[in-house]
């Protein structure tokens, strides 16, 4: 807790992470340089981040009563009341080097696309 | 009869009875909240019958019953009452989600021919919007009424509806709420006297509120000090992020590299399991906290010498091919166990905090300590109710003796009675342990505690008092310069090692934590203004800036503020200032301020001033200012015996310092003793504060009517410079001729180039077409310049000091234009005919790149609409380059 | 942007080496990667294909035993790797070492500060070594 948690990037998603799932999509066999790299960006986005919902619910409840103030008041995010009813809110406080926006080659939004697929595949399943 | 407990009382009072039922709401929303968070549900099912007396009472259904009761796993809703057709679903979840939910259920079971009405009771709190679209479409398929505002209640609203009823029904719900903690209360010895004791001791708050010193809900976590407190202050709760951590942690990678590099891996974690069930009790969280220190600096001290950062261990040697551990994976792997031991600090320093005594939390005058402590205390203490003690230690001074802190917290209605300080922290640590929360003592401010030698000892006797009781904490605030002179040897005391100390308080803001402060501090002023561009810029960097305008703009309606005149702000704060003590001292103050600048100017020094001055009366006032800290705060005087017990004075802001000398001069000084000024501002010619004095005394002097000032100053060698870098002080009102005069040149004079700059970027910022002062002068100079002299004129005003300035101004005017351009074009048509004007003179320079496509965008954008009076302008030009830029753009607009 | 800080490789430029019988095709990169040509992210892998096959061809070609002992980044290279490379030179496959970049672009940078090993019945490449 040396530097205060600088939220890179925000994703809200009703998709349950799972790492197999997620190098499946990327059509990503799970062992490779492909997975390397994949499982980094898996990280970073899912397992290291901070799953804010529940950290509100945990944590943060009583001090801030709703998830929205907590968002706001602790980390500075507003976010869209549709968002907020997604499964869940992963802040991410690192980028792994396929997912850095500063390169023309980066992953970014393939990756994200993926997610949304994966979304819109759990969605309609349910 | 019905039994209730002493201490209790029912009141006879409507309003008390309102208070005391909104209060006790609230407070058990908090407990679900707190129970909740921590993984307790069955609060929950306990609260739905809770609930049912209240709640018919509240919305009229004399048969509302518990509909589990009634029919096991009853669907949609909790509680229903067949008379009144009233049902309600009581629930923790505020999501909409759950809303929806039940509406949908309500929907398919078609309880619409028991209930009319549908409620959802959120037992914590309800989000502030309930808009998704999902939820939406469940209400318009609702074949009954139901609208979000009204149909989805928490306690608030219970106690807004509890609030128009008569006082019998009010009176009855009291009853009910007050036996309902009397019986949980029970249990805990002197709970009742504590919880009166302890609102006193917190009301302290409230003089801070008053003296605006603390303004809640305006602090934002900007740094980790929050954060760092949660686990000081209530480590039990939080005590499973550390569990949470520790679960996180994983060896996995390193031991993979060790395994590439064919070493011995590092043997799996300690068996953290154990210590990974949640403590119940302080005691036992004390214990598991230990061992947990223990277990991980071992741990620590296994990777440390692979590590980067080693300290004193040795340096890993390799057990096999040490060659290859050398050459190729030292490096990679003592990278990876650097990151780990980072991970492993970071948990030891929560641990740390659940285990230290002290909180010491110093900073620079201004940080907002006082702030995030009354934060604390009001919001994270009280929610989790947090035994606490807030004691501003300037109200120390009204006590004498060693038992300075004791006599204070005893002087209290409901304090206990104890002989002495250790009667009353037994009682405390005592207090601690059930409710499994650290007693915490908060003194705020301890600079201002005069007698602050023997304060010292006593601060520390205290602090080494408390250091002796298992579950008693303190949290003490120092401006660091006095902390570093007077305080020092709280840190080589006996119980220094259990001090936390935080001396960072608030690090870098982001922009939207800036929008947020203004939007927070508008909030609380109840100022309704609008602000430009401009004047957010000022405010948003500047809080006592923000602070001294909310003051004087509190309870503002509507209305456009496009820019800050910081002269017309302090004028205005200072008479707000003088109106706010009474009647016979009103005259006095200001006086009192412009002696303590002429003593400045007298000692030529304006840092920090000694009070031995003033007379009692004069330092009464001094003292006053000095408590709302926005004019005056107190400093240290030089350490010598000299000055021992004296005071010395500094002003908070310099500019309003520089003001308040400048208002000195023109408003005392002018008329009694001109040649004076004259000799002041010579004095002052070599100091920093010059410019600001000086500033302000041309502003106030031309306000005031002070004309022979007027002229001194506009005769000073310098004033041209100081008029080009103040300019923007002169509000609108003011301005006149003269300065349109100078203005137009500085604008044509061969002289400073970054005066003509910095006035063609003031006036291009000045939209106004009434003001004397506009973008018109600006444009009308360039219409007046032939093709060398806008050459000349551009080169000026627009390059960059770039190694390729000679080129680059060309290119700065192509992008400035084409970014016009782009917004022309969205918001057609463009309503600022004088900036459109600007940017087609200027657009006939620009870098060959960007003139033809630029060229041809206006061409679009004036054959859309009437452009003749500017056409007509530029026809007029004196630069034949502008002259023909034009007539193309017309050519083919036409 | 915060770089995880266990894995931090400040290196601008690093070594591997390149073992097969013949040249580097993309068929049998994206099939060692574990990576399929319609992936989403193919086009990123198609480009480190392309970075890998130029710094290959502009690598050196090591054709003796002795060569490979005097090579100067031999230091980069563990034992059991030199002995592949020797075994490599002596069946009469390609054994070429080269440079990987990190200030180049992403995919070479994503390549030079991992450390990793393709082994396929195609190719063998290792690039373990990360000099600081």
């Amino acid at each position: 807790m040396r530097s205060w948690e600088k939220i890179e990037l925000v994703i809200a998603t009703s998709w349950q992470p799972n790492e197999s799932d997620f190098l499946r999509k990327l059509k990503i066999e799970p062992d490779g340089i492909g997975a390397l790299f994949f499982r980094d960006a898996f990280a970073c986005l899912f397992s290291d981040s901070i799953n804010a919902k529940r950290e509100f619910e945990q944590y943060y409840s009583v001090e801030y009563g709703t998830l929205k103030r907590y968002l706001d008041g602790r980390y500075g995010i507003v976010m869209g009341d549709d968002d907020l009813e997604k499964e869940s809110i992963f802040l991410c406080t690192w980028l792994s080097s396929a997912l850095d926006r500063h390169y023309d080659d980066s992953q970014f939004e393939n990756v994200m696309k993926c997610i949304r697929d994966l979304e819109s595949e759990n969605e309609s399943q349910t | 009869m019905r039994q209730l407990d002493q201490g209790f009382e029912l009141f006879m009072n409507r309003e008390d009875n309102l208070a005391k039922s909104t209060s006790l709401l609230a407070r058990l929303a908090h407990e679900i909240k707190v129970k909740n968070a921590a993984g307790l549900f069955d609060i929950n099912r306990i609260a739905e019958d809770f609930f049912v007396p209240i709640l018919s009472i509240l919305y009229d259904c004399p048969e509302l019953k518990n509909q589990n009761a009634v029919a096991y796993n009853f669907p949609a809703v909790d509680l229903g009452c067949e008379a009144a057709k009233v049902s309600i679903q009581v629930t923790s979840d505020a999501s909409s989600a759950k809303v929806e939910k039940t509406l949908r259920l309500f929907e398919e079971h078609k309880l619409n021919d028991r209930f009319d009405t549908v409620y959802v009771l959120v037992l914590t709190e309800k989000q502030g919007t309930y808009s998704s679209r999902k939820l939406k479409e469940q209400i318009a398929e609702l074949p009954i009424a139901f609208e979000p505002d009204n149909h989805i209640i928490d306690y608030r609203d219970l106690a807004a509806r509890l609030g128009a009823l008569d006082s019998e029904k009010i009176k009855a719900v009291t009853e009910i709420l007050i036996n309902e903690f009397a019986k949980q209360d029970a249990s805990l010895a002197f709970r009742k006297e504590l919880e009166n004791f302890l609102t006193v001791a917190q009301a302290k708050i409230e003089f801070e509120k008053k003296s605006k010193k603390y303004i809640p809900s305006i602090f934002i976590e900007t740094s980790s000090a929050k954060e760092q407190v949660r686990f000081f202050a209530h480590p039990l709760f939080f005590y499973r992020k550390i569990r949470e951590k520790l679960s996180k942690l994983k060896l996995t990678e390193l031991n993979e590299l060790l395994r590439l590099a064919k070493q011995n891996p590092i043997d799996e974690l300690p068996d953290l399991a154990t210590l990974s069930s949640d403590p119940t009790n302080l005691d036992k969280l004390a214990e598991a906290l230990s061992s947990q220190t223990e277990a991980l600096q071992a741990l620590r001290s296994k990777i440390a010498p692979m590590s980067m950062d080693r300290g004193n261990a040795e340096r890993y040697e390799p057990t096999e091919d040490a060659d290859a551990y050398s050459r190729i994976w030292r490096h990679p792997v003592e990278s990876r166990a650097y990151g780990f031991n980072r991970r492993l600090d970071d948990i030891l320093e929560l641990i740390d905090l659940g285990r230290q005594k002290i909180l010491l939390l110093t900073g620079m005058a201004g940080q907002g300590k006082t702030n995030f402590v009354c934060d604390l205390v009001e919001n994270m203490f009280r929610k989790f109710q947090i035994p606490s003690i807030f004691i501003p230690a300037r109200e120390l001074n009204g006590y004498q003796g060693q038992a300075r802190i004791f006599d204070f917290i005893a002087n209290n209605r409901y304090a206990p009675s104890v002989q002495n300080l250790h009667g009353l922290l037994n009682l405390f640590d005592e207090v601690a342990r059930e409710n499994g929360m650290p007693f915490i003592i908060v003194v705020d401010g301890i600079n201002e505690v005069s007698d602050f030698s023997g304060f010292s000892q006593q601060i520390n006797d205290f602090l080494s008092a408390i250091a002796q009781y298992d579950h008693i904490k303190a949290i003490i605030t120092c401006r660091s310069e006095f902390f570093d002179q007077r305080y020092a040897s709280m840190l080589q005391q006996d119980f220094s090692d259990q001090i936390f100390h935080v001396e960072n308080l608030r690090s870098e803001m982001s922009e939207r934590h800036k929008d947020r402060l203004i939007e927070a501090y508008f909030d609380y002023f109840k100022i309704a203004l609008t602000l430009g561009k401009e004047a957010s810029d000022f405010l948003r960097n500047d809080l006592l800036l923000l602070r001294i305008f909310c003051e004087i703009e509190e309870g503002a309606e509507q209305r456009f503020v496009p820019t800050i005149y910081k002269g017309d702000v302090f004028e205005r704060f200072l008479i707000r200032k003088v109106g706010e003590f009474e009647d016979h001292l009103k005259a006095q103050v200001v006086p009192v301020l412009h002696k303590v600048v002429s003593e400045m100017i007298r000692l030529e020094s304006f840092s920090s001033l000694s009070t031995s001055a003033f007379d009692s009366s004069e330092a009464s006032i001094i003292e006053r200012l000095i408590s709302d800290d926005i004019i005056l705060r107190s400093e240290l005087p030089e350490a010598s015996l000299a000055t021992a017990g004296q005071q010395n004075i500094s002003f908070t802001y310099d500019e309003l310092r520089d003001f308040i000398l400048a208002h000195y001069i023109v408003t005392d000084l002018a008329d009694k003793a001109v040649d004076e000024v004259s000799s002041i501002l010579a004095k002052l010619a070599d100091l920093q504060v010059r410019e600001g004095v000086f500033r302000y005394t041309y502003i106030l002097a031309r306000k005031h009517g002070k004309v022979d000032l007027v002229q001194l100053c506009e005769t000073q060698p310098d004033f041209a410079r100081h008029f080009v870098n103040n300019i923007e002080l002169i509000s609108p009102e003011m301005q006149n001729d003269a300065d349109r005069d100078r203005v137009r040149d500085i604008l044509s004079s061969q002289g400073s180039p970054h005066d003509v700059r910095a006035i063609a970027v003031f006036l291009f910022h000045r939209r106004v077409p009434t003001e004397f002062l506009n973008i018109d002068i600006l444009i009308n100079h360039i219409n007046a310049l032939d093709d060398d002299g806008c050459r000349q004129f551009f080169t000026t005003i627009f390059a960059t000091r770039s190694w390729n300035w000679q080129n680059d101004w060309r290119r700065e005017i192509g992008r400035i234009v084409s970014g016009y351009l782009e917004r022309a074009e969205e918001h057609f048509p463009p309503k600022d005919k004088a900036l459109l004007t600007f940017m087609l003179q200027i657009s006939a320079y620009a870098d060959w790149e960007s003139l033809e496509p630029n060229r041809n965008r206006f061409t679009s954008l004036m054959a859309k609409a009437d452009f003749q009076a500017q056409r007509d302008y530029l026809a007029n030009a004196c630069s034949s380059v502008i002259v023909d830029n034009a007539a193309e753009i017309w050519a083919f607009a036409a | 942007m915060k770089v995880k800080l266990d894995f931090v490789s400040n290196s601008s430029s690093t070594s591997f080496v390149y073992i097969s019988e013949g040249d580097l095709e993309k068929e049998d990169f994206f099939k060692a990667a574990g990576v399929s040509p319609d992936s989403p992210v193919s086009g990123l892998f198609g480009q480190m294909f392309y970075e890998l096959s130029s710094r290959i061809r502009e690598g050196t070609l090591l054709s003796s035993s002795d060569e490979i002992d005097d090579l100067d980044e031999r230091h980069e290279f563990t034992a059991e790797t030199i002995a592949k490379m020797k075994d490599a030179v002596s069946k009469g496959q390609k054994v070429i070492v080269s440079q990987l970049s990190s200030e180049n672009n992403l995919p070479e940078m994503m390549m030079c500060t991992s450390i990793f090993e393709i082994d396929s019945d195609k190719f063998h490449i290792n690039a373990y070594s990360n000099y600081w």
